[in-house]
Formats: structure tokens, C-alpha cells, sequence
């Protein structure tokens, strides 16, 4: 018993914990946090306003004379608008891990004021995002590095315990409030649910009808919360954690409970510890590199011709190099390799535009049609298709391509010379006459 | 004099780790007597957890229990020009040209998840449901009342009469706000509202049955003519 408590004191008193799973729940509250100050900020006015809907007061939360003065912030329009972009800059702060605990701090400040103002706009997400919160103002900085054993030290794990106790809090309750409703114990409930137009999906309603899905579902969820405090205090914590994240995806997308899911998913990824993200880490790497080989091709199916002279089209063609994980694409200079001649291509012509060739079907793009040969075959590349679709519809692609690569600056590198002097490049040499 | 420094910062030390270490666990202790049903320790020690987690952690987690929601509320809104508001309140409205404010909201939020259309419309369907049952922590005094405690209808109604005026003058600035925006070229002076409930059908009755509507008076209102404009209304035309 002595030993037990050392540990758990040991526990508290000496590294910190739950980094990176902090990080994630910072990461979470900060999307939820930025959904909300981007789609709610144009009717800051209507929603908090002098003249909006809410009328409540900060005096639920701080002493009256406090109140009295911070409430004047909603006595003018810009007031509460100004409270959303505190809300929305501390949101994008604790996303990239930028002075957290400012971050949470102003989050928190704001949300609670907003809260305040028109307690109906919120939801579970909002009550349980206030809350964690709270608690993350006594937890480390993202990249501090503590002394160990320090007090600061201390204070963070207390956070972690009390971040983990609220979602078991969370679990216990809601699950043992389902166990004693009738609908939940006769596996009907997510069937009625799916009735009401607020939280439900037309195109989901017909499936609720089959008696075998309804009662799965309306008993996984119950099962799922009575269990969860106990649940990820047992190896089966990571698989419990998964399908809370599977269930949390499914409450957005058939619920529309965007924000509530956010914050739940949050919590699941908070309760993760650090040894098994850096063991996730480890497995997701291998499984990465395996995909890698096995999808990686014998020998490229493409060469890309650019000017090594340009440090520019250099640094093009090396983020090109990484992005081709399967190993498709040979990227050479022309300055340093002459093999475009047996592919009858001139240096001339590759002065102007890079050029890639298959060799197999001998096929030649050169210029824009070759950056959108190249984002056609790379997955990584194609969230810049529509981009470039839409400026070869409008018929500027080779002309916007042609006005880059013109104003290129060439610096010729005396390694890739023959003997004596470098020659000027032929297009330098015909605008210099 | 150094080492007397080193060893009150280390008391001092441990006395904040200790402290913190309590405080956690008396916090969680109330959390929990804050947030489960009522029970003998509750009815005994609950008002420590009102004014401790209550005041300054406020928190609920019945997430759809223990009955899940099971009926879709829709506020019911008639503009009125001022030849159309009867001098009398006990005449009957109009019973042409009702505009059902919440289901534009639904469909909206149906088509688009990432958008605010499902937290837009929670003012006013929390209020509706709020002026229906006053909230989670009237759901003891309902059960009491309905096996015939009148002191739990006593208290119930007591809480309920504020909360439902709250509930109204919110309905007042949403129905005004609606009004004046989808239809801005005209003069109303009043709004009057109700709100139509929409029943789930029964499991047994899921192939074929219909919902049960009802429609409940929330009555004629003075229309708000400073509130805001949300700017959606006019989109919609509800």
C-alpha cells in the first residue's frame, strides 16, 4: 500500500504527463473553437448584441461589480464581435501550439463571456470545452521543458488527473442516466432520435426502422459510456478509444453536433498516453515505409529535365523528388546530364520550359503541360488540379508558366562547365544581342 | 540563513502539492453528487455542490437520457399589420399565413454539417424546450407533481413562471427579428406565436404511422422593432 501511493505520488511529483495527448485536446478545442468564431462571427451582433437575442450577464461567473463593468462589452456591437476574434485568434494559437497557456486563458475568457451573454447557444461540447479549459490553465506550455520534480511539474499532472476525472465524470453519468431510461434499455432510443429533425439526417432515418441496427446502436452507445471509465484503465483502452473516435465521427456527420464532436474526440485523443503515441508513432512509420516499398516501382517511369543552374527550379525539383514516395520520377538536370539528346530534345528548347518525357511511350510535355503532367500522376500534387484546369480554361497556363520561367535567375556552376569557361546560356546570349 | 530559505520553499512546496492533491478530490467529490440524479448523500449534502460546482462549474451530462429527445419543436410565426392584431386577446387569430421559422434552420443544417445553421437555431429550440419543462433540474418536481405532490407543484411552477417569461420575450426578438427581415417592405405592429409539436412514431407503428402534431398558443407579442437583424431570413424566405 506504502509502495502503491510512493508511485502515485511519484506519478504526480516528478515528469510531466499526457503531453502529447494535451496537445491533441489542444489541437481539437482549437478546430472546435475556430468552427465556431467562423461560422457564428457574422451574427455576433444578432446572437450577443445590445439589440441581439441573449440577454444574460457576466454576474453569473464574476462578483457584481466586475460584472457590471465587463457586461459593457456587450452595450456596443463591436463588443461582441471583438470578444469572437479573441476567440478565433486564441483558437488558431492553441492549434499550432502558440503560448498556450495565453491561448487558453483568452479562449476561456471569451467563451465564458460569449457563453454568458446567451447561455441557450450552447451545447455539451461548449460546457465540457469551458471546463477542460479551465483546467488546462494550470498545464504546461506546448514546448516547455520543466525542471524535473518542480512544482510546475506538479500542478500540470493535477490538470491531467482532473482533465481525465471529467471525462470519466462525463462517461459515468451520461451512461448511467441511459441505463436507467426505458428507451435505452429497450433499444429504441437512437430509432426516436432519428425522428427529430434537429439532431437527425433524412438519408439516415429509414435505417434506424431495422430493428437489429437500432438496438445495436442504441446499446453500443449505452454500453460504450457505462464502460469507458473502467474500460481505459485496461489494455483495451487504445480499441475503446478508437470507436469513441469512430462514434464521434458518425454524431457529426448524422447528428450535425460539429462542435459536441470536436470536443469529445478531443477528450479520447487527451487520454492516450505519451508512450503509446511515440509506440503509434513507431507503427505508423513502419507501416508507412512498408506501403512505400511496396508500392515503390523498379526504375522510373518518367524523367523531368530542369535547369541546375536555377536554384529556384533546384529546389523545385528536390520537393518533387519527395513528394514521388513510389519512386516514378527521375529528376535531372540538363546543365549536368546530356541524355535529352538521345530523347531528341534540344538544350535550347530546355532553357525555356522543363520538360518531362516518358520513355516507354516517348511522350514529351514541356512547360505547363509538364507541371500538370506531373500533377496528374502525384497524389500529393492533386488538390492543384482545379487550379490548374481552371488557368488552362482560361487559356493562361503556358503564357503564366513561360513568364516564370523567364525571369528565372540562372547562376552557372563551374562544376557542371567543361574545361576552361562556363558557356553563357544560349537565351542570356540572344537577349544580349 | 540560506538553508532556513531552501526549507520553508520546500514546506511551502509540499503544502501547495498537498492542497491541490485535496482540492482535486473534494472538487470531484461534489462534481459527482453535482451531476448524478438525487440520491439520500444528494438530499443531504447537495447544496454544497449548488454552490460550489453550480455557481462556478456548471455542467450537465445527460446527453440524451434518460430519455432521449424524442419530438421536434417548431416555432410558428404570424406577422401582423395593425388592422389584423384583434382589439380583443381572446378573439381568434388568423389562421392563414403561420411561418414555420425552425424547419428552414433543420434542412439547412441537414445540407450543410459545416455550417452554423444546427447552433443558430439552439436559442430558440432550447428556449422551446425550456418553456416546456423549465430545464433538467425541474424533471424531479414534474415526477412529483404528477404522482400528486403539491409542494412539488408548488416549487415547480414557482421556477417554471420566470424561465417561461424568459422563454417569451426571447421567442418576441426571434419572431420580430423574422418579421422585419423576410418581409421588409411591409408595416406589422404585432407577432403573434406558437409552437408546433411534432411527435416520433411509435416503434410499433414505424411502417405506416404518422407523427402526432400539436400546436400550443405562445400568444400575441408588441413587435420588437430594435432587435437585430440576423441576416438569414431574407435568404430563406421562409
Amino acid at each position: 500500500m506504502k509502495t502503491l501511493l510512493r508511485q502515485a505520488w511519484d506519478w504526480l511529483a516528478l515528469e510531466p504527463h499526457q503531453r502529447r495527448g494535451l496537445r491533441a485536446l489542444q489541437v481539437c478545442l482549437g478546430f472546435m473553437l475556430l468552427f465556431r468564431a467562423s461560422t457564428e462571427g457574422r451574427f455576433a451582433s444578432y446572437l450577443w448584441g445590445p439589440r441581439g437575442i441573449g440577454e444574460g450577464s457576466s454576474i453569473d461567473f464574476l462578483s457584481a461589480p466586475v460584472a457590471r463593468l465587463a457586461d459593457r462589452v456587450y452595450t456596443v456591437d463591436v463588443g461582441p464581435m471583438a470578444l469572437v476574434l479573441l476567440l478565433g485568434g486564441a483558437a488558431i494559437c492553441l492549434i499550432f501550439g502558440w503560448s498556450t497557456r495565453i491561448a487558453t486563458a483568452v479562449a476561456l475568457l471569451s467563451s465564458l463571456m460569449l457563453a454568458s451573454r446567451l447561455p441557450e447557444l450552447g451545447d455539451g461540447g461548449d460546457n465540457v470545452a469551458r471546463l477542460v479549459l479551465t483546467y488546462m490553465l494550470f498545464a504546461l506550455p506546448a514546448h516547455k521543458v520543466p525542471k524535473r520534480g518542480s512544482l510546475e511539474v506538479w500542478l500540470h499532472n493535477i490538470a491531467m488527473l482532473a482533465i481525465g476525472l471529467q471525462i470519466g465524470v462525463l462517461y459515468l453519468t451520461s451512461g448511467f442516466l441511459k441505463a436507467t431510461g426505458d428507451k435505452w434499455s429497450n433499444g429504441t432510443a437512437l430509432y426516436l432520435v432519428s425522428q427529430v429533425e434537429w439532431f437527425s439526417h433524412p438519408a439516415m432515418r429509414q435505417l434506424f426502422h431495422n430493428p437489429y441496427l437500432t438496438t445495436l446502436a442504441s446499446y453500443t452507445t449505452l454500453f460504450y459510456q457505462l464502460w469507458f471509465p473502467v474500460a481505459v484503465l485496461t489494455r483495451l483502452r487504445l480499441p475503446f478509444l478508437a470507436f469513441g473516435l469512430f462514434l464521434h465521427v458518425g454524431i457529426a456527420g448524422f447528428m450535425g453536433l460539429i462542435c459536441f464532436s470536436l470536443a469529445m474526440m478531443g477528450l479520447e485523443l487527451f487520454l492516450v498516453t505519451d508512450k503509446e503515441y511515440t509506440w503509434l508513432a513507431g507503427g505508423w512509420e513502419r507501416l508507412r515505409s512498408e506501403v512505400r516499398e511496396r508500392l515503390r516501382v523498379p526504375e522510373p517511369t518518367a524523367v523531368l529535365f530542369i535547369d541546375g543552374f536555377c536554384s529556384y527550379c533546384r529546389l523545385t525539383g528536390e520537393t518533387l523528388r519527395r513528394l514521388d514516395w513510389r519512386g516514378r520520377l527521375e529528376v535531372v538536370s540538363f546543365r549536368e546530364d546530356d541524355r535529352f539528346r538521345r530523347l531528341g530534345l534540344s538544350a535550347e528548347a530546355l532553357e525555356l520550359r522543363m520538360h518531362l518525357v516518358e520513355p516507354r511511350s516517348g511522350r514529351v510535355f514541356a512547360g505547363f503541360d509538364a507541371v500538370e503532367a506531373l500533377a496528374l500522376r502525384m497524389l500529393s500534387l492533386w488538390p492543384l488540379l482545379p487550379l490548374l484546369w481552371l488557368a488552362r480554361a482560361s487559356g493562361q497556363g503556358q503564357r503564366l508558366y513561360d513568364f516564370l520561367a523567364s525571369r528565372r535567375l540562372i547562376v552557372p556552376d563551374a562544376r557542371a562547365c567543361g574545361e576552361g569557361a562556363c558557356a553563357v546560356p544560349a537565351r542570356a546570349a540572344a537577349e544580349e544581342r | 540563513m540560506l538553508r532556513l530559505l531552501a526549507r520553508s520553499a520546500r514546506g511551502v512546496g509540499l503544502a501547495v502539492r498537498v492542497f491541490t492533491l485535496a482540492g482535486l478530490v473534494a472538487h470531484f467529490a461534489l462534481t459527482l453528487l453535482y451531476v448524478f440524479p438525487l440520491n439520500p448523500v444528494k438530499m443531504e449534502l447537495g447544496f454544497l455542490a449548488n454552490l460550489t460546482i453550480g455557481a462556478y462549474f456548471p455542467q450537465n451530462w445527460s446527453l440524451f437520457a434518460p430519455t432521449p429527445v424524442q419530438t421536434t419543436q417548431e416555432l410558428l410565426v404570424r406577422c401582423l399589420k395593425a388592422d389584423e392584431v384583434p382589439a380583443d386577446p381572446s378573439q381568434p387569430l388568423p389562421t392563414e399565413g403561420w411561418e414555420d421559422v425552425s424547419s428552414a434552420h433543420f434542412k439547412q443544417a441537414q445540407r450543410h454539417r459545416l455550417s452554423s445553421y444546427e447552433r443558430l437555431v439552439r436559442p430558440l429550440q432550447n428556449s422551446l424546450r425550456t418553456y416546456l419543462n423549465g430545464g433538467p433540474d425541474l424533471y424531479p418536481f414534474h415526477d412529483a407533481c404528477a404522482k400528486g405532490d403539491a409542494e412539488a407543484c408548488k416549487v415547480r411552477d414557482t421556477a417554471l413562471k420566470p424561465r417561461r417569461e424568459q422563454a417569451a420575450r426571447m421567442f418576441r426578438r426571434i419572431g420580430s427579428a423574422f418579421c422585419r427581415e423576410a418581409f421588409p417592405n411591409a408595416t406589422f405592429s404585432a407577432v403573434a406565436l406558437r409552437f408546433r409539436e411534432r411527435g416520433a412514431v411509435p416503434w410499433s407503428a414505424r411502417a405506416d404511422g404518422q407523427p402526432k402534431l400539436q400546436d400550443f398558443e405562445l400568444g400575441l407579442y408588441k413587435l420588437d422593432e430594435t432587435v437585430s437583424l440576423p441576416g438569414f431570413y431574407e435568404a430563406e424566405g421562409t
